[in-house]
């Protein structure tokens, strides 16, 4: 037993359920309370972390993110990805699937895997493509994809909308076969030719290309039913609209296997932004109206929604210091996710800790079925832990974050709560509220 | 000010605009304007299903003829007739209307050389811009 793999949390707030001091020894939590302090740990040698007034959450897991890598370098990679993730309290992110080439494949899949475990920030979760280059025409290789070495169980085309009905009905039913779930983009692509933003009152003034929010409920009710006749589950990302709530709140009433994700800009920002002409707001979904806003946080707080996926979505800097319509879509989103998701959602009064747990962590870990991560802190469970301190306060900073993107619409906000430490299997990547070191273990074909 | 066109056309949120919107032309027209002006109808609009065909439109948007011998027969009609240009003759505005007495378009194409002039000036020899801060903080929920 080495001092490098011990390390006792005092103190620290269990998401509600009181304070407790955690043992971790080898990637796992070896004690807690009484028996973590005492038991001669600290005498042994274990790195002692003062956790007074930090609240203790299961490591982050996000439905959805975008790392770029392979093919988008410039963007961003594996590497700088998975450490704006770590700095953000997550353990681990599911890497969508619109790289290039596209991970359509087992072995892009893998590659992914495996640059993910390279870097070991974060436990990187490949999602496989639902059809071959995302063109929507035929399906790509889920069976492969499922039994490869990245083992995905999350299949979406983000970026583009499975729109054929046809197709949409097959993917679900395929992925029974492994227990896989399709996430859905859903965007009705002709009700959307050449949109901008949302379509409302904003883009009346503005004259900018309208994204109506039928575009998107149109496709959710239609999946709702797909997944409700063959029986499958169906997950749907970005969440961006009052009335998708109302949709998915029916289809849950119903007993159809419907899980929702919505992102943190959409439960902060809104479409009034979209006057400044700065594309650091464009972003696919659109930000919507404060009907809108107030209908996710609600649905969020009540269920509906299931999890905050950050939708992180990098880009250069000249895909975005350009005119709006030339602008690319998209945002950051790791390293502010769960401070936006204090503000608006426990500084509001909306869910206390522990629920912040259940929609950051552990529901994201049941669908996208990531047997180690999102597990309650209690004794020998796998060590993925992070340390929040919900009285700092801080300005976003765009420069100084890991990430390679500088596209982050919080960009000289203040934000509630930081993330002092992140615990990978054991291994801690963020101490003191900086990255430590990744966790040691190398490429799959390794193991 | 009233807006005349198929709903097809007309923005979704411009029903908190300060205007009327209006569907029916000749009802518009028959309450007496001041000025009435066409906009040019793009090209692109007229294959993406905004209205069933370009004579449709014509006729039930278009300042034709028989509008302009309308607006004759309303007594004291002093109403003139705009167009930015191009016109498509024949489409959103005939001949007849488009060369008659009542006309300014061609005024109104000349003077929108002078105001784009002015419009490119002040923007390129302008002073530093103002500051978003006003919509920054609208366009959060708090």
């Amino acid at each position: 037993m080495t001092a490098q793999n011990r390390y006792l949390i005092k103190g620290a707030d269990l998401a509600g359920a009181g304070r407790t001091d955690l043992l971790i020894e080898d990637g796992r939590i070896a004690a807690t309370g009484r028996d973590a302090t005492g038991n001669g740990a600290i005498g042994n040698g274990a790195k002692v972390i003062d956790a007074d007034g930090l609240v203790a959450l299961p490591g982050l897991v996000d439905m959805h993110t975008h790392l770029r890598e392979p093919g988008r370098e410039d963007a961003e990679t594996v590497e700088t990805g998975t450490r704006a993730a770590a700095l953000g309290g997550f353990t681990a992110v599911h890497a969508m699937a619109n790289s290039s080439p596209v991970a359509d494949t087992a072995g892009v899949v893998e590659q992914v895997h495996s640059l993910g475990r390279r870097a070991g920030w974060v436990d990187v979760r490949p999602v496989g493509a639902v059809t071959i280059g995302l063109a929507g025409e035929r399906l790509a290789e889920l069976g492969a994809m499922a039994d490869s070495r990245a083992k995905v169980r999350v299949f979406s085309d983000d970026g583009i909308c499975v729109s054929d009905p046809v197709l949409m009905r097959r993917a679900l039913e395929y992925v029974k076969a492994f227990d896989g779930v399709i996430a859905q983009h859903a965007q009705e692509p002709r009700l959307t030719e050449g949109a901008q933003m949302n379509e409302g009152e904003v883009s009346a003034v503005l004259g900018l290309g309208g994204w109506p929010a039928v575009a998107e409920e149109s496709i959710i009710a239609r999946d709702v039913l797909l997944a409700k006749h063959v029986d499958s589950r169906l997950h749907v990302c970005h969440v961006s609209t009052a009335g998708s709530v109302e949709i998915i709140r029916w289809a849950k009433e119903r007993g159809i296997k419907v899980t929702a994700e919505v992102t943190p800009h959409h439960l902060l920002l809104t479409d009034e932004l979209v006057r400044s002409y700065d594309p650091v707001y464009k972003v696919n979904p659109p930000l919507r109206t404060d009907e809108d806003v107030r209908a996710l946080r609600e649905g969020l707080a009540d269920g509906t929604i299931d999890v905050v996926g950050t939708d992180h979505a990098p880009h250069p800097t000249e895909a975005k210091d350009c005119e709006w319509a030339q602008a690319a879509m998209g945002m950051t989103g790791l390293e502010t996710a769960l401070s936006v998701v204090q503000e608006t959602m426990v500084e509001t009064g909306m869910l206390d800790w522990s629920a912040v747990a259940r929609i950051t962590s552990t529901t994201a870990a049941v669908i996208g079925q990531l047997q180690d991560q999102g597990r309650p802190l209690q004794v020998g469970e796998p060590a993925n832990i992070t340390l929040v301190d919900p009285a700092a306060r801080w300005t976003v900073e765009p420069s100084r974050m890991a990430t390679k993107g500088r596209n982050s619409p919080f960009a000289g906000r203040q934000l509630p709560g930081a993330v002092i430490a992140t615990f990978f299997n054991g291994h801690p990547t963020v101490l003191e509220g900086k990255l430590d070191t990744p966790r040691p273990g190398g490429p799959a074909w390794n193991e | 000010m009233t807006l005349v066109a198929p709903p097809t056309l007309l923005p979704v949120g411009a029903g908190g605009w300060p205007c009327d919107i209006s569907y029916d032309l000749d009802e518009t027209l028959q309450q007496g304007v001041d000025a009435v002006m066409m906009l040019r109808l793009q090209a692109e609009r007229m294959n993406d299903a905004f209205f069933p065909s370009t004579r449709e439109y014509s006729r039930k948007w278009g300042f034709d003829d028989a509008r302009l011998r309308a607006l004759g027969e309303q007594p004291g009609a002093a109403t003139v007739i705009m167009h930015p240009g191009p016109m498509n003759r024949g489409l959103e505005i005939s001949s007849a209307a488009a060369d008659s007495e009542r006309s300014t378009v061609l005024a109104q194409v000349r003077n929108g050389v002078s105001v784009r002039m002015a419009a490119l000036y002040l923007l390129l020899a302008g002073d530093s811009h103002q500051q978003s801060t006003p919509i920054e903080q609208k366009g959060a929920v708090l």
